[in-house]
């Protein structure tokens, strides 16, 4: 049976339609956590009933993190580090929403998942680079891109969608964001402009099967056939992501979706493809390893150096990221 | 927003750099004018708006870059500064923040409670105005600030200080607020 075949048919057993009907998922699903969390499979599933912890990013091109965790704890709201995020804090408490105090109109912080603050500081940009977001709106990773630059060199940030691109700009509006440039467009139009960015961050289009304690609806809304279309459009965007990274450059390739098909599975196919890209370890003391074999598909070993975070793990939402290299 | 096909963004001609910089200065002075000019020159994003940026030279080499290879413009780049509406320049909310920071007139500092009204495009009353920049006359735009300096959007002047007493009365107008953030996310 070809890999494809074997990944995109999956036959439930009585315990998954089961346990999908205790849960409210599609049975195809939960076949596929099983082999993902082995024992682990309901601790996963409880732990997606929850609410995440609400956390922010604090914006350093605007306020220091110390500052704002004094200004929002005068307002009655309780702040803890994110161990692994150096701008992150983990809120509770709070008589307002975050999303209108006025630090928040100030552009002091952007509220924004834990796990999706990691793929940034794995990029690492440097201050004077140019980097590109290929898929950029609303835009917390793009603005946490520009404070990790301090707010110099270049990012270009592109995303399709007319409407997010109108919250991208409003936020590095917000944010004080000045190094950006927004392009409407198709990311994949972007291979012609050849190897011109140092790094490139792709938070790719994917089916979201991570952010369930977030979006229940997610449980029952997608069939696998939309995974597998997810993955083509995933490996086109990568390979335009290879095609305009510099020699020496780095590519963060990652999704809010825990399905090894849109992860280690795409990063496999390009690596086959293209001898000069590699994974690299993350510097991160975060996250378990890739995975490198799923129903009976063996992936390129190296993607397991791309980590993995879990709600029931990590109290976070689900997150894929891959750091690779090109040479 | 406009369409991809139809966007132009271009280097700005001398009379819109003209009337940009001319505004900036009348209101807030020559100093915020010579800071801005240090970081880049002025483009223009027109379709049906015409909106005004301050895009530095790194910036300026990709997006001429960019439309070499792919045809494609920017929706935006650099630092926001506004847009022309029937020939006149209005300001943008991010560059109130570098207002408060160079003006040497057109700024008003108001009390705690006056800021959280105002950011609710609230009208401001004489009477929680504790200190202002520069003369303020009838007409003229100004930054509003809260207790510690941070700028909060831009208001007009409706009764200069002489009118103010006795009793409080509506002394700036809200033109834009931060809280336009949350009303309509532009």
């Amino acid at each position: 049976m070809r890999e494809e075949e074997r990944l995109f048919s999956v036959k439930p057993s009585k315990y998954a339609v089961k346990l999908a009907r205790r849960y409210g998922y599609l049975p195809y699903m939960i076949e596929r956590y099983a082999e993902i969390f082995g024992e682990e499979l309901i601790d996963f599933l409880d732990a997606c009933e929850k609410p995440l912890p609400r956390s922010i990013r604090c914006n350093t091109l605007r306020i220091s993190c110390n500052l704002l965790v004094e200004r929002l704890e005068a307002k009655g709201f309780r702040l803890r580090r994110i161990p692994w995020a150096p701008h992150g804090f983990w809120v509770e408490g709070g008589s307002v929403s975050l999303g209108a105090t006025e630090e928040y109109l100030l552009g002091y912080y952007y509220i924004q998942g834990a796990a999706s603050m990691l793929p940034a500081y794995i990029l690492d940009p440097q201050p004077g680079e140019r980097v590109l977001d290929m898929a950029a709106a609303p835009g917390g990773k793009t603005t946490q891109l520009a404070q990790l630059m301090g707010d110099t060199g270049v990012i270009l940030a592109v995303d399709i969608s007319r409407e997010r691109v109108r919250a991208l700009r409003s936020h590095l509006n917000r944010m004080g964001v000045t190094n950006t440039i927004i392009v409407r467009t198709d990311a994949r139009r972007l291979a012609a402009m050849g190897p011109t960015f140092d790094r490139v961050l792709l938070d790719a289009p994917c089916t979201g099967e991570g952010v369930i304690p977030l979006d229940p609806s997610r449980k029952r809304s997608r069939a696998l056939e939309d995974i597998l279309q997810m993955t083509r459009l995933q490996e086109e965007l990568l390979e335009a992501a290879s095609a305009v990274t510099k020699p020496g450059g780095h590519i963060v390739y990652t999704t809010c979706s825990i399905a090894p098909e849109e992860n280690e599975y795409v990063v496999s196919r390009v690596l086959e493809r293209h001898p000069e890209l590699t994974v690299v370890e993350p510097k991160v003391e975060v996250g378990l390893p890739g995975i490198t074999s799923f129903r009976g598909v063996r992936f390129d070993p190296r993607a397991s150096r791309c980590r993995r975070l879990y709600p029931h793990k990590h109290g976070t939402e689900g997150f894929v990221i891959c750091l690779l290299r090109k040479h | 927003m406009p369409s991809e096909k139809a966007l132009r963004f271009g280097r700005a001609d001398a009379r819109t750099a003209g009337i940009v910089w001319g505004s900036l200065e009348r209101w807030f002075g020559q100093r915020l004018v010579r800071a801005l000019k240090t970081r880049g020159e002025i483009y223009v994003s027109s379709n049906r708006w015409a909106e005004i940026y301050l895009v530095p030279p790194v910036q300026v080499e990709l997006v001429e870059l960019l439309a070499a290879s792919t045809g494609l413009h920017p929706y935006s780049a650099g630092l926001f500064l506004g847009y022309l509406e029937r020939g006149e320049y209005k300001p943008s909310l991010p560059l109130a923040h570098l207002v408060a920071r160079y003006a040497e007139r057109g700024l008003v500092t108001v009390s705690e409670k006056a800021a959280s009204l105002f950011l609710y495009g609230r009208d401001l009353f004489s009477g929680s105005i504790t200190g202002y920049r520069g003369p303020l006359e009838r007409g003229s735009l100004v930054v509003v600030l809260n207790p510690r300096g941070e700028a909060l959007g831009y208001g007009v002047v409706v009764a200069a200080p002489h009118e103010w007493s006795p009793g409080s009365v509506v002394a700036v107008k809200n033109v834009r607020d931060l809280g336009w953030y949350l009303r309509r996310g532009g």
